[in-house]
């Protein structure tokens, strides 16, 4: 049996490091940059000695940025940004 | 007191000291483009998207006395875009679908590549991974940002797609940093199984 059946619990536990389960819990925040630099360092050791974790990490990465990357060429349109620019001026001159 | 037709979504509101449009458009227009998709996430389609952002924007120049130059221009916009929202139309108000939390699994996403590439006991997996990304497109994850139950849909969104901080969507929605927490834990695991069954061609609506 090999790692696969898993879901982020197994137990590669450490004393300077988090385990699966600890990693898990900040999975977000480590995706959102909302932690702080130590406990940043703290899930990359993790990820370091933990290659389960290190695959499904990379994959959330991966998922968070390609969906953004994806979502941006979803702009306002030109004729939106042209109107505002307008109506901007159009209220100062009515003033 | 004749005001010009275009105003007339502001008429309701107090004089304010005149602003230079310039300078309100250097702060505000490099945010256009989110507050664009967060008016299609909120209303659902462009005509009333492009209704809700003119309204909005018209709305934030008229108040632009009360912005604080240096705090969050992103947020202050975004807030104003869902008041106006929630007076404006309330009635579009969507609930998203009704969605069940039966199995949400951590790596939702990622356990369901990984078994499909097992299939044939293949132990390399970062192909099937990437395939699966490039195939996802702008309609499928709008689909399923849309099918998240509403709560879920701003706070994913908002940090998945834009990038904002927990502070900052805190003050957006106006709810607390704990709770942006929780929405995100089990909102993008719900978010994971909507583009899975997609990607599979399936409806998550039963």
């Amino acid at each position: 049996m090999t790692d696969k059946s898993t879901d982020g619990r197994m137990s590669c536990t450490g004393i300077d490091f988090y385990s699966c389960e600890e990693a898990l819990n900040r999975l977000n925040e480590y995706l959102d940059h909302e932690l702080n630099d130590a406990e940043r360092m703290v899930v990359l050791k993790h990820l370091e000695i933990c290659k389960p974790c290190f695959s499904r990490f990379s994959f959330e990465q991966t998922l968070v940025v390609s969906l953004r990357e994806k979502i941006v060429a979803l702009a306002a349109p030109e004729s939106v940004r042209l109107k505002l620019k307008g109506l901007l001026r159009q209220r100062e001159q009515s003033e | 007191m004749a005001e010009a037709p275009s105003q007339s979504v502001i008429e309701d509101i107090e004089p304010h000291q005149p602003v230079d449009p310039d300078l309100f458009e250097s702060e505000m227009n490099p945010h256009l483009d989110a507050l664009y998709r967060n008016a299609l996430r909120l209303v659902g389609n462009p005509n009333d998207a492009e209704d809700l952002l003119q309204e909005t924007y018209l709305r934030a120049f008229r108040f632009f006395h009360q912005y604080q130059p240096g705090t969050n221009a992103k947020a202050w916009l975004f807030r104003i875009m869902n008041t106006v929202f929630l007076n404006d139309y309330r009635k579009k108000v969507r609930q998203g679908e009704t969605v069940s939390y039966d199995g949400l699994e951590d790596f939702y996403l990622y356990n369901r590549v990984v078994e499909d590439a097992g299939g044939i006991d293949r132990p390399q997996i970062e192909n099937p991974q990437k395939a699966v990304l490039e195939q996802l497109d702008i309609e499928m994850i709008q689909r399923a940002i849309d099918a998240l139950p509403n709560e879920f849909r701003d706070t994913v969104a908002l940090a998945t797609l834009e990038e904002m901080s927990y502070q900052e969507i805190a003050d957006t929605l106006e709810i607390p940093v704990g709770t942006v927490r929780s929405r995100l834990s089990r909102g993008r695991k719900l978010l994971q199984r909507a583009l899975w069954a997609y990607l599979n061609g399936e409806e998550t609506r039963d």
